[in-house]
């Protein structure tokens, strides 16, 4: 990995909390490289979600870097800052929370090109029919209010609003926990589109293993404020080294295997070839 | 086989959303034996939790039911906390803000099982030891506030068995909580079910939850029963198209590697739909014609069987 092809890079950061007895995210350091796909996984309390809101400065570290496209994120203030922010975007757990419950949900889409004075107030209907259309959602949809949507539309909501920007980097924070699989899986194969076609990379919080196997390539686990644990996804999660990776990965609800011979099929012969389920 | 504790016949269950109605249930048939542990599983919109606020007795007023719900067992008034109890997804929704989870547990207690408060102070510790929050004595003082998720979750199930019930409700009670919680409340529901010989109901949309503590798995979708059976058959040889489909989507996820993971693909259906047929015929690959215009019949046991066409009988 160049030098040169680093997106994000943490150093030293740590952050501890008035009157507690231990920091909440201590001396931790990573990089992420453009278009790389980085899951930070922990239980409650590890520190991934400190560790999130200081990478995009939602509070203030005690120590440490962190440099976005090569720029000191923490030297910069007010108008540089936001710019720099922009290719920086965050999607949260539950978009009912981020989205303004009494605004149609397309001019929520709308707001980012309007802010960053991205696309003229002409051109903006259509740019968000386009946004709509990238995350699969029914450019009709953006006269809903977000009540009005189901949870998947809402995430896909969220999603629009974050390439409104067109960020380099998406900050995930459990952005399919509260979906049932059969929704959580389109999401994900949605931001794996999206990486494809765009080159956008990410960093997805979560104590999901699922999710991580699914979306990232490299894993980094976190206890106690650090990194206890890092590397290759799919080998850290088949042969976990650090206690805590071993906690999770015990504790992963996991379904039995099929039944290795099924036997004679349930269904008389299907007149139409089965889509794919 | 044990004593059916739990019966519901045709449960509809519609719930008015300005002039149309939400047809949240649309005729369900369930049966729960003394002690057996079921998951009732199925997806948002599935009718799932407008099933156990309907068993509860919880459901809104403006709800339009029909058909039956019937505790064979329990006498003829059934009262919640001392029937069944009752665990939801946010613990903070059982409990009460500004009393201390002592004054909780031991509410149900005196009310319940006629403890005087001295009483019910020694049993309300016990319990919570119970459940695994350490210090109990110290620790009933408290509010809820102090505790963790993990450790309210913990408290709302304390406060769910402490009348000793022949049945306990919960709805995605790991739902909010991260894996290693989660399985640690799996493991205590499971212990505790189990050494109370209670019955259990459990709501989730997680199969792979549903399998590590239920008997029964029963699939719902679009708010009728597609399959149930026992959790190792219909797991391991699942036999309707939707349950089919959820288990291979789960599968994958447990196993992403590279490419796009499985998908269900096809509209999910209106609830204000009157539906005709199969309610998954539009997404379903083994669908005919008959699937759109036939409601298919409940095939094989009660306890064991499947709601579709296409199933060899």
């Amino acid at each position: 990995m160049s030098e040169a092809s680093l997106l994000l890079e943490v150093e030293g950061l740590a952050k501890r909390w008035p009157g507690a007895a231990a920091a909440a995210v201590s001396d931790v350091s990573f990089a992420l490289a453009e278009g790389e796909r980085v899951a930070l996984v922990g239980a409650s309390g590890s520190g991934k979600t400190t560790l999130a809101r200081l990478i995009v400065r939602l509070i203030e570290p005690d120590r440490g870097a962190i440099r976005f496209a090569g720029r000191d994120l923490l030297a910069l203030s007010g108008e540089r800052l936001r710019r720099l922010r922009a290719g920086l975007q965050l999607v949260f757990q539950d978009p009912l929370a981020a989205l303004d419950p009494r605004r149609r949900v397309g001019r929520q889409v709308a707001d980012p090109l309007r802010v960053h004075g991205l696309v003229p107030r002409a051109d903006r209907p259509a740019a968000v029919a386009a946004l709509f259309d990238r995350v699969g959602l029914d450019p009709a949809l953006a006269e809903r209010f977000p009540h009005e949507l189901s949870g998947g539309q809402r995430q896909r909501v969220a999603i629009a609003r974050a390439l409104a920007c067109r960020p380099l980097l998406l900050l995930l924070d459990e952005p399919v926990a509260q979906l049932d699989v059969s929704v959580k899986v389109q999401i994900l194969n949605l931001l794996d589109r999206l990486r494809r076609e765009e080159g956008l990379a990410w960093l997805l919080i979560t104590h999901d293993l699922g999710a991580a196997r699914a979306a990232s390539d490299r894993i980094l686990v976190m206890a106690e404020g650090r990194i206890v644990e890092e590397g290759p996804t799919a080998a850290v999660l088949a042969a976990p080294r650090a206690a805590a990776t071993r906690a999770l990965v015990a504790a992963e609800p996991r379904l039995p295997p099929p039944e290795p011979d099924p036997g004679p099929q349930p269904f008389t012969a299907p007149s139409v070839s089965p889509r794919t389920m | 086989m044990s004593a059916v504790l739990l019966e519901l016949r045709g449960l509809a269950v519609s719930l008015p959303l300005g002039r149309r109605l939400v047809r949240a249930l649309r005729g369900l048939d369930l049966e729960l034996s003394a002690g057996e542990r079921l998951a009732l599983v199925g997806e948002s919109g599935s009718g799932k939790s407008t099933a156990l606020l309907a068993i509860a007795g919880l459901l809104p007023e403006e709800a339009r039911v029909e058909g039956s719900r019937r505790f064979p067992l329990l006498g003829r008034e059934v009262v919640p906390g001392r029937d069944f109890g009752l665990v939801l997804q946010d613990p903070f929704a059982s409990l009460n803000p500004v009393l201390s989870v002592g004054e909780q547990i031991g509410e149900v207690l005196v009310a319940h099982r006629g403890a005087r408060w001295s009483e019910a102070r020694r049993a309300s510790a016990v319990l919570l030891e119970r459940v695994g929050i350490g210090d109990p004595e110290r620790r009933l003082g408290d509010p809820p506030h102090r505790f963790s998720g993990g450790q309210r979750q913990r408290i709302a199930i304390a406060m769910a068995i402490a009348a000793g019930p022949r049945l306990l409700l919960a709805d995605e009670p790991t739902s909010s909580l991260d894996t290693v919680v989660q399985s640690q409340i799996l493991a205590l529901l499971d212990g505790l079910v189990r050494e109370q010989g209670m019955a259990l109901l459990l709501v989730t949309h997680d199969l792979a939850v549903a399998s590590r503590i239920a008997d029964r798995i029963a699939v719902l979708y679009a708010g009728r029963l597609v399959e149930s059976g026992p959790a190792h058959r219909l797991l391991r040889a699942p036999r309707h198209p939707y349950t089919r489909a959820l288990l291979a989507v789960a599968r994958d996820l447990e196993r992403a590697g590279a490419g796009p993971l499985a998908e269900i693909a096809g509209p999910t259906l209106d609830p204000t739909d009157r539906m005709q047929g199969c309610a998954f015929a539009p997404r379903c690959p083994f669908a005919v014609a008959r699937c759109t215009d036939e409601r298919p019949a409940w095939r094989g046991h009660p306890r064991d069987g499947v709601a579709c066409h296409r199933v060899e009988p």
